[in-house]
């Protein structure tokens, strides 16, 4: 089977694993991009391309193809933040974030939107970014669709998907059927392990290839630890080389010298390594207004087994509550499924004995819905915020508000009704104090005694936004609508972190799309 | 089992006071704003003396923390026969699951497992004042839930804690799934795709 990253690795590629090289060892290029995701591949395919030279780096390791094994302990282990074990500082929220080159492109379930017309409006109107209205980033999207092979699904919905679309049908609430970034997919439903047949267009298997093949250097296993930077210029950036498992830190350092820097290190890593360099914040923004679109969900058992862990984990969505009360009213969400393998399902029950056994016996019957609710567009949704721990690594403290409950409380209710309306024998909110329920009307009796409180309501976020936001008043963000830091003039953000607010929907398009944009204005002036 | 729990020996508030968890349990699942801020260098990976070799994480006590507290979550999956090799496998997932999580949680981690593991701490946190090698099922059941159900978060997150790694450990090996309906990528793939037959794991 065709593998990119193994040909390109065969051929000329320049991958260099920051361990293998001399300590205090100076790089240079014009641009050097922090990170490999969805915004710093995008970026460096873009100034590549342009014949600009060009360095990725990326704190994880190089794992493609050969790499995915379809195996749960082994891909969330090596290709999440952590280990999968981030958390809010609380501990009240799990996050999900790739770790590997790829970032979470690699891991991500493909589901594919445009950023909401509402959303981009509201950076507008509230937040003063210029030249983000829906005409204007409408050709970003479409350039980024043709790049990735964005189309809408053919293939019918798994049975996990297939209640979500059966119960709107029979409430009457609206549902679509996903886009997602595929070319001849085998439909079996390990997205999130890392594609075994690469045929998810990843950064892994699209922009990074062709960044490498415009003569990019990939520098894996590297931690940008700080800026040495002076006036208004960011210099140089220290680096610390990783062990080969990307594990844990060596005591080699090595140092970059670029005409400009990207930063591109996902919503928690890229004010991370500014607060480490002690960076201009003169109104001190960065790693505020952090958004996690927090997600709750609901177990169903249903009569006919389910397999959820098999077929394209998300097929199909309703925004029938995503915009109820209008962009900045009260906490919408949109409804989505989750795939359910064995080990992801234990972790997200936190159950133990007899009540863990009953789960996983239904573990085939098992219906997983989910609830992401769009946070940032209230005053009572300010975000959390990122700090750095005395060791320097980063953590988000990030309060759910009473506004953001009463959103989650509405969605389990919603997320039971869709399931008890799909035919559900019995519906448990993942909650450590929900019994589950035999019907719709149990279900919210037991929903009105449950408290809404942190560790009680099991909370996860795959999307980290914001932290480095983007705005036209310095007094309120850190980076202006060219992803411009406002202190330090070469250096840009050009990832999720420039977010204002969340989107309202999986973010790796309107992360693609705002990466393409302000990757090309920064060719434009580097060329100039 | 509630905060009333009478097998505990000192109550909430009297642990509190005495400023027990202020000063071990600090930041389980919760580092803070307190020690934020500071932008110190990157400390050198953790390294425990009394590692048997076979593990990277787990010491000999934690050995039998775990091989205490699995069979209380497993419960009925946790196999009637072959427990050893079921044991074993277990901790070998558990403690490579732990080695990849990073720096800062495995720190947090020793710090529960230690907390558990020496006498004092263990005694006045869960009311169990022997080691684990003498708990059995039912006693471990209720110490979960004691946690579980506690009105302090740092050990509702370390039960969050607990649970999680083992289950995962446990539910993500397919050979623990197969009567579930689950045994892992479907056969045939692995004909067409030659790195399922390296499994590393």
């Amino acid at each position: 089977m065709n593998d990119p990253i193994a040909d390109g690795l065969a051929a000329c590629w320049k991958h260099v694993a920051a361990h293998t090289l001399a300590d205090q060892q100076v790089l240079e290029a014009d641009v050097a991009i922090i990170g490999t995701g969805a915004g710093g591949a995008t970026a460096a395919e873009i100034l590549s391309a342009r014949g600009l030279n060009v360095i990725l780096l990326e704190e994880g390791k190089l794992r493609h193809q050969k790499d995915f094994r379809m195996d749960e302990l082994e891909a969330f282990s090596t290709l999440y933040q952590e280990g999968t074990a981030r958390k809010t500082a609380d501990g009240a929220i799990a996050i999900y974030q790739g770790r590997s080159v790829g970032g979470s492109t690699t891991v991500n379930w493909t589901s594919t939107f445009r950023t909401p017309a509402p959303t981009l409006q509201h950076w507008q109107s509230v937040h003063g970014v210029a030249g983000v209205s829906p005409d204007e980033m409408a050709p970003w999207f479409a350039e980024r669709e043709a790049a990735l092979s964005m189309s809408e699904w053919l293939v019918p919905p798994n049975n996990n998907n297939a209640a979500l679309k059966t119960g709107c049908d029979r409430l009457g609430w609206s549902s679509a059927t996903m886009i997602r970034n595929v070319k001849g997919c085998w439909n079996l439903g390990y997205c999130g392990f890392g594609c075994p047949v690469n045929a998810k267009q990843s950064m892994l298997v699209t922009s990074i290839p062709k960044a490498l093949n415009a003569g990019a250097t990939l520098l894996s296993c590297a931690r940008a630890e700080r800026f040495i930077w002076r006036g208004d210029t960011a210099q140089e950036l220290l680096c610390t080389a990783m062990d080969a498992e990307a594990r844990f830190a060596t005591p080699l350092q090595v140092r970059i010298r670029a005409r400009h820097f990207v930063l591109a290190a996902g919503a928690i890593g890229s004010p991370a390594v500014l607060l480490r360099s002690d960076a201009p914040n003169p109104h001190e923004t960065l790693g505020k207004r952090t958004f996690l679109h927090p997600v709750n969900s609901s177990t169903a058992t249903m009569p006919e087994p389910v397999r959820g862990y098999e077929g394209a984990p998300q097929s199909v969505y309703s925004d029938e509550f995503l915009w109820q009360d209008g962009v900045a009213g009260k906490a919408g969400f949109k409804l989505e499924v989750a795939p359910v393998f064995p080990g992801g399902l234990a972790a997200q029950e936190t159950m133990y004995g007899n009540n863990l056994n009953a789960r996983m016996d239904k573990l085939a019957h098992t219906q997983s819905m989910i609830a992401l609710i769009r946070d940032g567009f209230h005053e009572e949704s300010p975000g959390g915020t990122v700090s750095l721990r005395e060791d320097g690594s980063p953590v988000l403290d990030y309060e759910i508000t009473d506004y953001l409950w009463r959103g989650l409380r509405e969605a389990y209710a919603r997320m039971a009704e869709v399931q008890f309306a799909a035919g559900a024998t019995e519906v448990a909110l993942v909650h450590h104090d929900a019994k589950p329920a035999r019907s719709w009307q149990e279900a919210k009796n037991i929903l009105a005694e449950l408290p809404m409180k942190p560790l009680r309501a099991a909370i996860f976020s795959a999307h980290v936004m914001g932290g480095c936001a983007m705005g036209g008043d310095p007094r309120t963000s850190v980076v202006n609508h060219e992803g411009r830091h406002h202190q330090l003039t070469n250096l840009s953000v050009m990832d999720g972190s420039c977010f204002p607010t969340s989107i309202g929907a999986n973010p790796q398009l309107s992360i693609y799309g705002l990466a393409a944009k302000l990757a090309t204005m920064l060719a434009d002036q580097l060329a100039a | 089992m509630t905060d009333q729990n009478l097998a505990h020996p000192l109550s909430r508030r009297q642990l509190l006071q005495r400023g027990l968890f202020g000063t071990t349990l600090l930041g389980i699942a919760a580092s803070s704003a307190a020690l934020s801020g500071c932008a110190g260098k990157m400390r050198p990976p953790p390294v425990y003396p009394d590692t048997p070799s076979v593990y990277t994480f787990l010491r000999r006590d934690d050995v039998l923390l775990v091989s205490a507290i699995a069979p209380a979550i497993i419960a009925k999956h946790w196999p009637e026969t072959d427990t050893q090799q079921a044991r074993d496998a277990l901790l070998t997932r558990v403690d490579l699951f732990i080695t990849r999580m990073g720096d800062h949680n495995i720190r947090e981690i020793r710090k529960l497992f230690d907390l558990l593991n020496q006498t004092l701490t263990r005694g006045l946190t869960t009311g169990i004042w022997s080691s684990w090698e003498s708990v059995d099922v039912a006693r471990a059941r209720e110490f979960l839930d004691d946690w579980k159900n506690s009105r302090l978060s740092l050990l509702n997150s370390a039960y969050n804690a607990l649970t999680d790694i083992i289950g995962f450990a446990w539910y993500s090996n397919p050979h623990n799934t197969q009567h579930l309906g689950y045994a892992g990528p479907p056969a045939h793939l692995y004909e067409v795709l030659p790195q399922l037959q390296e499994r590393q794991i």
